[in-house]
């Protein structure tokens, strides 16, 4: 063996990801750059296990919105329609979060940050992140920027709603500088956040 | 350049040089899964420092894969965060892969490999598996170029040595 073979064969032994790795990989570097294009600095990503909040109201038949009229947490069917641990509090006013998906729908979806260990201070520190200008056309800014726009609607939806996770928390923290992210703590707590959404023709970008 | 075509500058460099950045850590890595969190982070340090990105393309892949260096020698578990995407990345690294060995599954050269000292491995992984020059590699790696080039005659003369005690074997 000389070393041309030596080196031939190091090449070939490299372990290589499959394709679809790959894919899943250039996929991931568009979602981060996401990331970055949202309303507040980069950070990390979202647990894994948590709760979703996904329009209950919409899917239970209960609502069928049309055009681009504004949305409350009422029509969206926040509270009651979507239970709350006895310990989680969740913001009052919700972040508009509205865009238009591959489909050509416009979704429209409020945002709500859920917390826990506030006090009342802090609790109207979070409300008023959601009257901040910085959230002006912020849902379609984030599809925008996601660059997907060969993606399902619901691959869309998914791809937002964990930018906006992340951008709620930078937000909340901005807010509460002693919130910390999911923990267990007796302080401020960020315990997730809630995306209600609907639009005339369905639910989360479903048909 | 205004910030739009920067921002897709970047894009456009991270984009070319992910599924590098991912068989670098795939490489690296003792559980495969661990490269979706190595690359997931070193694509979120790279968009904090965009604006250290260098605009040529070469010298912008080495300051990519200096980061990636330094995420790997750092790299803290962080299994409760993960986004869907790179949970999905995960899973798919879980599933067997391989390199371009036709004749086998190179496991043989791999474990040869994994007989050097550390920084020869290191050396020859980015020469052979990353596709890096010497020179590069030296710039990587913080060290001369002379010294790459020896590290790298000692690291073959070993490979042959234990490859050929296994074909006799």
């Amino acid at each position: 063996m000389d070393d041309s073979d030596l080196d031939d064969l190091l090449r070939k032994s490299a372990p290589t990801p499959s394709s679809a790795a790959t894919g899943t990989a250039v996929l991931l570097s568009r979602q981060t750059r996401g990331v970055q294009a949202g309303a507040t600095p980069l950070g990390q990503a979202r647990p894994v296990h948590r709760r979703r909040w996904l329009a209950a109201a919409v899917a239970a038949g209960a609502l069928a919105l049309t055009g681009a009229g504004t949305l409350t947490a009422y029509q969206l069917g926040v509270p009651p329609f979507q239970t709350l641990d006895a310990d989680v509090g969740r913001t009052t006013t919700g972040i508009a979060v509205t865009y238009i998906n591959s489909s050509d729908r416009t979704v429209q979806c409020l945002a709500f940050i859920e917390y826990r260990n506030l006090d009342a201070a802090q609790r109207t520190a979070l409300d008023q992140v959601a009257t901040s200008t910085q959230w002006a056309g912020y849902g379609q800014r984030v599809l925008n920027a996601l660059d997907l726009p060969d993606a399902s609607p619901q691959a869309q939806n998914a791809a937002i709603t964990e930018v906006v996770e992340q951008d709620l928390w930078r937000a909340a923290h901005t807010a509460v500088p002693t919130m910390v992210y999911m923990q267990d703590s007796d302080g401020p707590v960020f315990n997730g956040s809630s995306l209600s959404c609907a639009n005339s023709g369905g639910v989360d970008g479903q048909p | 350049m205004g910030s739009l075509k920067v921002t897709d500058h970047v894009q456009r460099l991270v984009e070319d040089n992910a599924p590098d950045l991912l068989a670098y850590f795939l490489r690296r890595v003792e559980v495969a899964e661990d490269a979706a969190d190595l690359l997931n982070e070193v694509l979120l340090v790279i968009w904090r420092k965009a604006g250290s990105l260098p605009g040529d393309h070469t010298e912008a892949r080495m300051w990519m894969f200096g980061v990636a260096r330094n995420v790997l020698s750092t790299h803290r578990r962080a299994s409760g965060r993960r986004s869907a995407l790179h949970e999905r990345l995960r899973e798919q690294l879980a599933e067997p892969h391989g390199g371009d060995d036709q004749d086998g599954d190179g496991s043989d050269v791999q474990a040869a490999l994994a007989q050097l000292e550390p920084l020869d491995q290191e050396v020859m992984r980015l020469l052979f598996w990353d596709g890096f020059s010497q020179a590069q590699v030296a710039a990587l790696l913080g060290m001369p170029e002379g010294t790459v080039r020896s590290r790298t005659h000692r690291a073959r003369q070993r490979m042959k040595q234990t490859l050929g005690a296994a074909s006799l074997g």
